[in-house]
């Protein structure tokens, strides 16, 4: 039938659109943009967008040729008003790459940028991600 | 918002899209309505203090209303709580700044909606109601009493069968240990002062409802003013959500002198007696024993930012409350909009609140974002 074959279409479309699926098969993960072509892929599964409450993150590091994760750095600024989040959020290692983030709160709406430092013994590659704070 | 309203919101908004603004009988586009109703509902439903075994406890709320207008709580009997926070005035008070023993460096912040903050006082020196409420009884600026003192009156005085009520006796307690049981009273009291239904409300709730025949009951000049509330005027950055306040402290571009040569810290200062206070949400005289809301006091940052930011105030009530910013050096809301309007950005941190600028409104601009102000007041005002 037309209608099983525009949905199987439309299956096979958001399957294809979706995460690299290195990784990640959460098909709310966004990857955010590194700051060089070396860096491993990393996703944000964000939390509500609520302003002023305080709401959280999950980050999915992928595999890296410079081995284990040792640390992650987590953080949100406002670029077009020039300040950051009021508090530090707080960082969980749920092993496997998997980061749960807690405590981010955005205090205005508008343009917010999550940025991510990963680093694996020497190595250190810097996220960001657009996020609006609706 | 639950989950009929927002399919009905939804609804509605499409049809506002596909009929456009004109035939909504509103001024608002579907983006601003969408907007408008973070500003609701109101009053909000909020739930007891974990912190504080007596909030929302009938008897700790008429105690501790007794309490706050009994000057004998000051060390001399001359002054209470209510001596300042004046029911009629929004339990604020009409001086620029406050008069306690002396006169102090800051305007009396409004008691109403006390209860949903997250930071307390202009500078956020405590993360709870109880907390703060101790801090002017203990103030030798203040009420300048201690808490022995405090003991010796809830045991011998004509609270001593109330507090043993509520409390256990005196006799069996720290006398600081009184001095919090006593805050906590009063704070259960002041949780109940909660500004009413507005004009604003009725009209956010009708939007909320698609009822647009009954949304436009609402002025068109303060429809207007909330436009430019929303965008030009740059006003909801700061002033969110049902209480129009992010709860967060900004620098509004009010001079930090106190004096010549003598100068607010404002949050600055607020962190530092906030740190080392033993009475937040993280320290041992929470009723909580999950400590909710600790997180606050535990991750919030201090930066040299801070220096010279004060808590954003909501707006609700506000034209009851004059005069306006942390040093009541602004009389009425006509000047507060042209203190926006015409901002001085060379009192502003270097660095910091880049949004803020001169608004540049038209007068017909300032009487519309007046009337919108003003529709956030006129709920029933609390009896005096």
């Amino acid at each position: 039938m037309p209608a099983n074959r525009a949905v199987a279409a439309l299956c096979l479309l958001a399957y294809l659109a979706g995460p690299a699926l290195a990784c990640v098969s959460d098909p709310d993960a966004q990857r955010m943009t590194p700051e060089t072509e070396a860096a491993p892929e990393v996703y944000a599964i964000l939390g509500p967008s609520v302003v002023s409450q305080p709401t959280g993150l999950e980050l999915v590091v992928c595999p890296w040729n410079s081995g284990a994760v040792s640390s992650v750095d987590v953080d949100a600024w406002m670029p077009s008003h020039q300040h950051g989040m009021n508090y530090e959020p707080d960082i969980e290692a749920l092993g496997n790459g998997r980061f749960a983030i807690t405590n981010m709160v955005y205090h205005m709406p508008g343009p917010w940028e999550l940025t991510v430092t990963v680093r694996a013994g020497a190595e250190r590659a810097s996220y960001v991600l657009d996020m609006p704070i609706p | 918002m639950n989950r009929l309203c927002r399919i009905i919101v939804a609804f509605h908004l499409v049809a506002a899209i596909i009929a456009g603004p004109a035939a909504a009988d509103v001024l608002l586009t579907p983006e601003e309505i969408s907007r408008t109703l973070t500003h609701g509902p109101w009053p909000p439903a909020v739930g007891p203090d974990p912190s504080n075994r007596v909030s929302g406890n009938a008897a700790a709320i008429a105690f501790g209303e007794q309490l706050f207008h009994d000057p004998d709580l000051s060390r001399d009997g001359s002054i209470s709580c209510a001596t300042c926070h004046v029911p009629a005035r929004g339990f604020s008070e009409d001086r620029p700044r406050a008069m306690g023993r002396v006169a102090l460096d800051r305007n009396t912040p409004s008691l109403m909606n006390v209860g949903t903050h997250r930071w307390f006082g202009w500078a956020g020196d405590s993360d709870n109601l109880w907390a703060q409420s101790l801090l002017p009884i203990l103030n030798a600026d203040e009420l300048a009493s201690d808490a022995q003192s405090l003991k010796t009156m809830m045991a011998d005085g004509p609270y001593a069968s109330t507090y043993a009520q509520l409390f256990g006796p005196s006799s069996d307690h720290a006398s600081e240990t009184v001095l919090v049981n006593i805050a906590k009273a009063l704070a259960a009291y002041k949780e109940t002062l909660i500004t009413g239904q507005t004009s604003f409300d009725r009209f956010r709730d009708a939007l909320e409802l698609g009822d647009m025949a009954r949304a436009a009951d609402y002025p068109e000049s303060a429809q207007r003013g909330l436009q430019i509330f929303l965008g030009k005027g740059n006003c909801a950055f700061c002033h969110t959500g049902p209480a129009f306040t992010n709860g967060e402290f900004h620098d509004a571009g009010v001079p930090y002198f106190i004096e010549p040569g003598r100068v607010d810290p404002g949050r600055h200062g607020g962190l530092k007696a906030l740190l080392e206070s033993p009475f937040t949400l993280d320290g041992a005289f929470t009723d909580d024993p999950g400590k909710r809301g600790a997180w606050a006091v535990r991750n919030v940052r201090r930066t040299h930012l801070d220096f010279g930011k004060f808590r954003v105030p909501s707006l609700r009530g506000a034209s009851r409350t004059a005069p306006y910013m942390h040093d009541g050096s602004l009389p009425d809301l006509e000047s507060v909009v042209a203190h926006y309007n015409t901002i001085d950005m060379e009192r502003l941190h270097a660095d910091g609140e880049a949004i803020l600028m001169p608004l540049n409104l038209s007068d017909d601009e300032v009487d519309d974002l007046l009337a919108f102000l003003r529709s956030l007041s006129d709920d029933q005002p609390v009896a005096d």
